[in-house]
């Protein structure tokens, strides 16, 4: 009896690496049980780029730790009707993602590729004179979704200053505003002939190549002019955003950035005691627009 | 008429030109150009940008006899006219010359690859509460952290929990979140997507994430650490010890640590083994024993463990991890609890018996002893070209159980023991041959685990023996590919088993089938294919998973022939889910399953479970066959903050078998027998949040609705029975500031019951609620309050209801070395706590001694 129970015993353990060589052996690497995967971009082609500036953005995302700053490398891209300011690196990911669905790759290599560009990225896209005379912004909210609002173009009432100088070979200009609740130092430059600059500025007679804000807190400076040498298309992602106003998307911010525990909840995650609701803190919040 | 021959003149003053700007050779407009106006001395006066139509629009107030008029635009030849200074019409028509630009490039930074890993700064977020790392963990974003120490991010576990790059505690990392001191930490690393086998690094994303504590740079060379000691006072006096130290080194890291106490804090569970990868949710304890006979022990109420846990409880952890080289480590972990609890009871059960009813009264004095050594040793090989990882793993558990009860007035002593030997070894190789991965992992497990009690009633004795060992291995692959947006997976899966069964009941209630004794082996094959269908909007997914066991039966005590059994099943599942907008999301889906019971089924012999409690299986496996439709509908609209969760699923069951229940005296005798058991479940569920940004609060209420339709049969009759539930869980969580938040919270839940008892129905029904109000403030930094007042009012039968009022209060306080905390708790100093449940057709009510007022004062000491 024993020698059949040993028998047995031998048994199962072979038994299961032959199935296991049957079975285990190659797993090629095409799909994650838990990963999206991913879809083309729907874009919309608004335009055809003629110039691209990139700016470093610097700011102080909390005014109480002004040491701390954050920086982000965003792109201007220049149409003949309308421009687009958004993410230097977004730009960059997303024609590396068609090119890598176009190749067929898989999502986990997708994923890979395409995570260097898109951690710390800005989420906002400002596109000037679209729909024409208006000004449209889509931005994400942390575990909420992507919105979309557009509002007129307010040109900022610019003051002209007496001083000038030379920024990436260019000799600019001064020029003062105030502007939703910040006051600015512009330097432009009648050199480029576009009335045009990072973020929501433009209206002066040139491009803006730097602008602060007096307080230090926001700092836009080019670092990078370029003339495509190819076909760069201005485009608008199709995602589902979801239309608003620019004050209802202020105040969903502004709620993000004072409560994240009840947008963490909302979202779906199970906060299991008030301990830890109670412990999710507030975070800093600095917008660039401190009023409208 | 003075006055009007002026408007004129002043109008004058005012020069108005416009125009528009054109392509000189396409005659379109140019919108966009720059139009300036520079006086006599080449100054610029004003300027405009065209529109869209190429309109521009300049009006100035200057005395110069003439002006400049410019337009330039970018990729065309400037443009500039001389003019009168006089309100006039001009166009501008300008030449393209394509653009001429100093292009300018300066080298942007390189792009950190690294950068999926979010460092937080543990200074930022520490508070003057925190004394251990898993208080500021809980803190960061996305992070959840379970009372055992277990963490989860984004809502998935973690894979990897590591001290300065290396895993020392593994699945047992509880121990580092519930005791690392919290100023021992710089930064606290979340590595996101995280895959920790290298060779596989940009091949297989995980979408896990893996937490890394980085130490203090000062910490690093000597021992870290904490001595906590505290005192105070209830009826008796309560104690509480524990040290810690971790030392952490490139080359070598080991933790030490013990901790006791009798103050009611649970020190065991952050032994638990945490989950770190799906297949650790089949943990291996589940299918090594299931335990045969359940001696009525420990209970949990429904409120706060460290209410009624009376406890005296030592723990102590050994971890030693060494790098022997780069790519190589030896891991050594010893763990030790020993556990003693006590719990008093007192408790009614109804039993419905025809025309009466059964009722048991009965005090209890339990007894828990629990003494577990456990440890494991691994080698880890984790290179660029390959993956190897073994260990080996002991278990030896020794639980013992005492109870002293009487039962409607006679006196019952039980004992039982049950001592777990258990060693397993998991052994995983992974080889990568350019983009194809080789993979091989064996699972190898015995666990011994005989099953004694022993019941005195009367000056008799009476005894129930088991005995149980298994032999376990396991093995899972899967192969997959994509098309499109279809992909196809095959899973294949071996599990083998050899299960030795024996039980010995010596009991006279009972004159035959008290011996059984039977070898079984389980073999179950699984093949299933798994095919999605993913677009934005659609996704859908069929799995046809094709599952066979083969059991093979030896009866060790007659004839020792063996028999073979084998159950094939295909066990469908389909789901679809459609997202109709941003707001709006539906899933569908349906599953049917059938499968088989366990190795206790097999049983053919009467179980002494308990000393109220006896069981005889049928001796045949049951077979179970279960349809589940479900539908769920997720709105969330972010821009009113408002979010409804609704799920709604309706699930039959059919099992070819059915529990009859008799009575003898106040013996209940179960047995199994061939008749078919149909049960319906209906449940329902609704969520609603809402976030109030006004005055800064969430509020949500969740409703749960649950109709159970089943039969019981008791004392030969078979009675149908139906029971309802609704559940209201309602939530406000006000965040008045980052110093002071306010939580209420309350619960209410009605249970309704109906029986056919010859065709009459017999209703009954059971109210409970309760509130709790919860806040936290902290005047200044170094100091955390915090108070919690929790109401409760049960009903335990027909006009009988019980109040009752519970009250904390709390302090810490913080210096640079030493800490303080001051905890009262209890203050109404309420002795106990009542609740009833109903149970199909019976009706239970408990009274549970709890922990009275207490005071205690802890100080810890870091170094």
């Amino acid at each position: 009896m024993l020698k059949k129970m040993k028998k047995n015993i031998l048994l199962l353990p072979l038994l299961f690496l032959l199935f296991s060589n049957t079975y285990c052996q190659t797993i090629t690497l095409n799909k994650g049980e838990n990963l999206r995967d991913f879809e083309p971009l729907k874009k919309q082609i608004l335009d055809t780029c003629f110039l691209s500036i990139q700016y470093r953005e610097m700011y102080v995302p909390d005014t109480l730790n002004f040491q701390n700053k954050k920086e982000y490398y965003m792109l201007l891209q220049i149409g003949k009707h309308l421009s687009k300011f958004s993410d230097f690196f977004i730009i960059k990911s997303d024609s590396i993602l068609n090119k890598l669905i176009e190749e067929r790759k898989s999502t986990p290599e997708i994923i890979n590729q395409l995570m260097p560009y898109r951690k710390g990225t800005s989420s906002i896209n400002i596109f000037k004179n679209y729909p024409v005379g208006n000004l449209t912004t889509t931005d994400k909210i942390p575990l909420s979704g992507n919105y979309k609002f557009s509002e007129e173009m307010t040109k900022p009432n610019w003051t002209f200053e007496k001083r000038d100088t030379i920024i990436l070979g260019y000799n600019c200009k001064e020029a003062t505003s105030t502007f939703r609740g910040r006051n600015y130092t512009a330097w432009y430059t009648e050199e480029i002939p576009i009335s045009d600059g990072p973020w929501k500025f433009w209206g002066l007679p040139g491009l803006i190549l730097k602008i602060y804000d007096t307080k230090s807190e926001y700092c836009f400076e080019a670092s990078r002019i370029e003339k495509p040498n190819v076909t760069v298309d201005i485009y608008f992602i199709e995602k589902d955003y979801y239309n608003t106003t620019k004050k209802t998307f202020d105040k969903q911010l502004r709620s993000f950035y004072d409560n994240p525990g009840v947008a963490l909840e909302n979202s779906g995650v199970k906060i299991v005691n008030d301990e830890l609701s109670k412990k999710i803190k507030s975070r800093p919040y600095n917008p660039i627009e401190l009023s409208e | 008429m003075f006055i009007f021959m002026f408007i004129p003149f002043i109008a004058i003053s005012q020069t108005a030109i416009k125009g528009f700007v054109f392509d000189k050779a396409t005659k379109k407009p140019i919108s966009g150009a720059i139009i300036s106006m520079l006086d006599e001395n080449s100054e610029a006066v004003v300027y405009d940008i065209s529109t869209e139509n190429g309109e521009y629009h300049l009006s100035f107030n200057i005395t110069d006899k003439k002006i400049l008029l410019i337009g330039r635009m970018l990729g065309y030849k400037e443009e500039q006219i001389e003019l009168e200074t006089k309100s006039q019409q001009q166009n501008l028509y300008l030449e393209e010359t394509g653009i001429e630009i100093k292009e300018v490039i300066i080298k942007s930074k390189p792009i950190n690859v690294n950068e999926d890993t979010l460092k937080y700064s543990v200074n930022t977020f520490k508070s003057a509460g925190d004394r251990v790392i898993g208080d500021v963990l809980k803190k960061l974003p996305g992070i959840e952290v379970t009372e055992s120490g277990g963490i989860k991010y984004n809502g998935e576990p973690i894979n990897k929990f590591y001290i300065e790059g290396l895993d020392l505690l593994e699945n047992k990392y509880g121990i580092a979140t519930n005791n690392v001191p919290v100023d021992a930490v710089q930064n606290v690393e979340v590595i996101e997507n995280h895959q920790p086998i290298k060779s596989i690094k940009g091949m297989v994303t995980s979408t896990q994430a893996a937490i890394n504590l980085k130490l203090k740079g000062d910490k690093m060379a000597r021992p870290v650490g904490g001595i906590r000691a505290g005192g105070g006072y209830s009826d008796k006096l309560n104690w509480l010890l524990e040290t810690f130290a971790l030392q952490a080194s490139k080359k070598r890291q080991s933790i030490v640590m013990y901790k006791t106490n009798n103050s009611g804090n649970d020190i065991t569970r952050e032994f638990n083994e945490q989950i770190i990868t799906i297949k650790d949710l089949q943990n291996a304890d589940n299918v090594l024993y299931k335990d045969i006979l359940t001696p009525s022990g420990i209970n949990n109420p429904p409120i706060e463990k460290e209410r009624y846990l009376f406890n005296k409880t030592h723990t102590a952890s050994l971890n030693n991890l060494w790098k022997t080289s780069d790519d190589k480590q030896l891991r050594l972990n010893v763990n030790y609890v020993n556990d003693i609890e006590k719990q008093n009871t007192f408790s009614q059960s109804e039993y419905l018996m025809g025309d009466s009813t059964l009722k048991i009264t009965q005090t209890d004095d339990f007894l828990q002893k629990q003494q577990l050594l456990d440890g494991g040793i691994s080698y880890t090989e984790n290179s660029k070209g390959h993956y190897l990882d073994n260990e080996l793993k002991w278990k030896i558990k020794l639980n013992s159980n005492h109870s002293q009860s009487t039962v409607n007035g006679s006196e019952v002593e039980q004992t039982f023991d049950m001592p777990i030997t258990q060693i397993q070894d998991q052994l995983n190789y992974l080889k990568v041959f350019g983009k194809k991965i080789f993979n091989i992992g064996t699972y190898l497990a015995y666990a011994d685990h005989p099953e004694n009690l022993i019941i005195e009633k009367g000056g008799k004795f009476h005894k129930q023996r088991i005995g149980l060992s298994n032999f376990y291995s396991k093995t899972n692959s899967y192969y997959s590919w994509g098309v499109g947006r279809s992909s196809i997976r095959l899973n294949g899966n071996i599990e083998a088993s050899l299960n030795n069964i024996n039980t010995k009941l010596d009991y006279p209630l009972f004159s035959d089938s008290l011996t059984f004794a039977k070898q079984i082996s389980h073999i179950n094959l699984e093949l299933s294919p798994l095919y999605t269908y993913k677009t934005n909007q659609l996704s859908i997914e069929i799995e046809l998973p094709l599952n066979d066991n083969i059991l093979f039966k030896k009866d060790k005590l007659t004839d020792n022939k063996t028999s073979t059994e084998n159950y094939l099943f295909i066990n469908p599942r389909v789901g679809i889910s459609y997202k109709l907008n941003p707001y709006l999301n539906t899933r569908l889906s349906y599953r049917f399953s059938q499968n088989i019971g366990d190795n206790i089924d097999y049983i053919d012999a009467y179980l002494m479970k308990n000393y109220l409690n006896c069981y005889k299986p049928s001796g045949t496996l049951s077979l179970r066959k279960n349809q589940s439709f479900s539908l769920s509908l997720n709105y969330k609209n972010p821009i009113n903050s408002l979010f409804i969760n609704a799920y709604t699923s309706y699930i039959p069951t059919e099992t070819n078998k059915s529990i009859a229940t008799r009575f003898i005296g106040v013996q209940s005798v179960k047995t199994d027998i061939s008749l078919k058991n149909k049960t319906n479940m209906w449940l329902e569920q609704i969520y609603i949040g809402k976030y109030i940004s006004k005055i800064k609060t969430n509020f949500s209420i969740t409703t749960d609705y649950n109709y159970f339709k089943s039969s019981q049969i008791q004392q030969h009759v078979q009675y149908p029975f139906i029971s309802n539930t609704v559940a209201v869980n309602f939530k406000s969580n006000t965040k008045v500031s980052d110093t002071f938040t306010f939580v209420y919270l309350c619960n209410f839940i009605n249970s309704k019951s109906e029986v056919s008892i010859s065709g009459v129905k017999n209703k009954s029904n059971l109210n409970q609620f309760s509130q709790q109000i919860k806040t936290y403030y902290s005047p200044v930094k170094k100091m955390e309050l915090n108070f919690q007042i929790e109401h409760s009012y049960n009903e335990l039968g027909e006009n009988s209801s019980i109040n009752m009022l519970f009250a904390n209060i709390g302090a810490a306080y913080k210096f640079k070395k030493v800490d303080f905390e001051l905890n009262w708790n209890n203050i109404f100093n309420k002795k106990e706590y009542s609740y009833s449940v109903f149970s199909g057709l019976d009706t239970y009510s408990y009274r549970y001694g709890i922990r009275p007022m207490s005071v205690m004062l802890i100080v810890s000491f870091k170094f």
